[in-house]
């Protein structure tokens, strides 16, 4: 009876000793939803532009007067497709960085029990240092793997209550540790929106449209509805790529900011929050951006 | 890259423009067709390439611009406003390779 007591005030006396008040855990959890899509978004951007450019060179290619040449202008597309593909690889790494990371705080903020836990966050960890690893060879960067370790340690321990008392502690650890990890990843891929690589493209996309449109309706004097109301869409679209690259550049900077509060924060021995703010600019940044998504066909 | 890239949408507007001139003949249209896609190969250069590569990817291309333009300019003088705009994104190119 007595080691049963012991026993309960010893797990009691843990968990008080490293519990998160519920509006910190509340933060990282409202944290990681709003972050854990991030590469959907990033992937709406690049083959959403990839789309267009591939689109309006079907409708030049329709324009070419043989067969020969239209075929090869057909292949050169489907080329770059896949050069597209590729490209775009690394920028949904970091969008997939991330995300891995979010959904690793979810799991371990979350309130519920997880028989599951030591595998999901296994799993996670093994996902995250691929990608930083792949990240590495293809930056040059040395963003530091094996700094995650989280599994190992929940594996040694069982029952609710030290698992509890680890996950909180290693939610502590992990926010901490990996500010940097996130502000580098932000940075890099604010980076790349704001670049004026992508701006020109975007901005020249409009142009070209409507040249390859107009060449194709000079060459096909009867053009079908369907066609007409393809290049709206096409405009439509790119006009919402623009937009959603704007807000994924507002978005990424409240993140990085979110989770630089967020990293102070769990730190602090106090129970409240004395900033949400920018919590509350990433959630408005995100469904703003969710909106722009839905409008993208 | 960017002003790249808007010389060689400028070029690409231009030639289309110019491909629906009804005093054209069948090969004249035909070599701004080949004209063309050879700018879209360029467009694609500019756009796949990181910056310190873009020339590289693009000089393998004048070449075959060039010639064109002299066929384009041995062939009469309907396309020769046209020939010089081509000109001058060619000289850009081989000028930024120094």
């Amino acid at each position: 009876m007595n080691k049963i007591l012991l026993t309960i005030l010893l797990a009691g006396l843990i968990q008080g000793c490293a519990t998160l008040s519920s509006s910190k855990r509340e933060y990282i959890q409202q944290f990681g939803l709003s972050t854990r899509n991030l590469p959907e978004y990033s992937l709406k951007l690049t083959d959403g532009l990839s789309n267009i450019r591939s689109k309006r060179g079907v409708y030049f290619a329709n324009t070419l007067s043989t067969p020969n040449l239209h075929l090869n202008e057909l292949d050169n597309i489907y080329n770059q497709q896949k050069i597209d593909e590729v490209n775009s690889a690394l920028f949904q790494n970091s969008f997939a960085m991330l995300s891995l990371y979010s959904t690793m705080l979810l799991k371990l903020s979350s309130n519920s029990y997880n028989e599951d836990l030591y595998n999901n966050i296994k799993e996670l960890e093994y996902g995250l240092e691929n990608l930083i690893t792949i990240n590495n060879q293809l930056t040059s960067s040395n963003i530091p793997t094996g700094f995650i370790n989280i599994a190992a340690k929940i594996s040694f321990l069982s029952g609710k209550y030290y698992i509890g008392y680890n996950q909180n502690e290693e939610i502590k650890r992990l926010v901490t540790s990996s500010d940097s990890l996130i502000t580098d990843i932000s940075n890099n891929i604010i980076f790349h929106l704001k670049s004026d690589n992508l701006n020109s493209i975007i901005e020249n996309e409009h142009m070209m449209l409507s040249r390859n449109y107009l060449t194709y309706i000079q060459q096909n004097k009867q053009t079908s509805v369907y066609s007409d109301l393809d290049y709206i869409l096409l405009k439509n679209n790119l006009d919402k790529i623009k937009a959603l690259k704007e807000n994924l550049i507002i978005s990424v900077t409240n993140l990085k900011l979110a989770h630089n509060i967020m990293a102070v924060e769990v730190s602090k021995k106090n129970t409240t929050l004395d900033n949400i703010n920018q919590l509350k600019e990433l959630l408005i940044s995100i469904s703003e951006i969710n909106q722009i998504v839905e409008q993208i066909k | 890259m960017e002003y790249l890239l808007k010389e060689i949408y400028d070029s690409i507007s231009n030639v289309e423009a110019k491909r629906y001139d009804e005093n054209l003949s069948k090969i004249e249209k035909t070599q701004l067709e080949l004209t063309l896609i050879k700018l879209r190969d360029m467009e694609r250069a500019v756009i796949n390439n990181k910056n310190d590569e873009i020339l590289l990817g693009l000089s393998a291309i004048t070449p075959t611009l060039n010639e064109l333009i002299n066929e384009m300019e041995s062939s009469g003088e309907k396309l020769n406003e046209l020939n010089v705009k081509l000109k001058r994104l060619v000289n850009i190119i081989n000028f930024l390779k120094f």
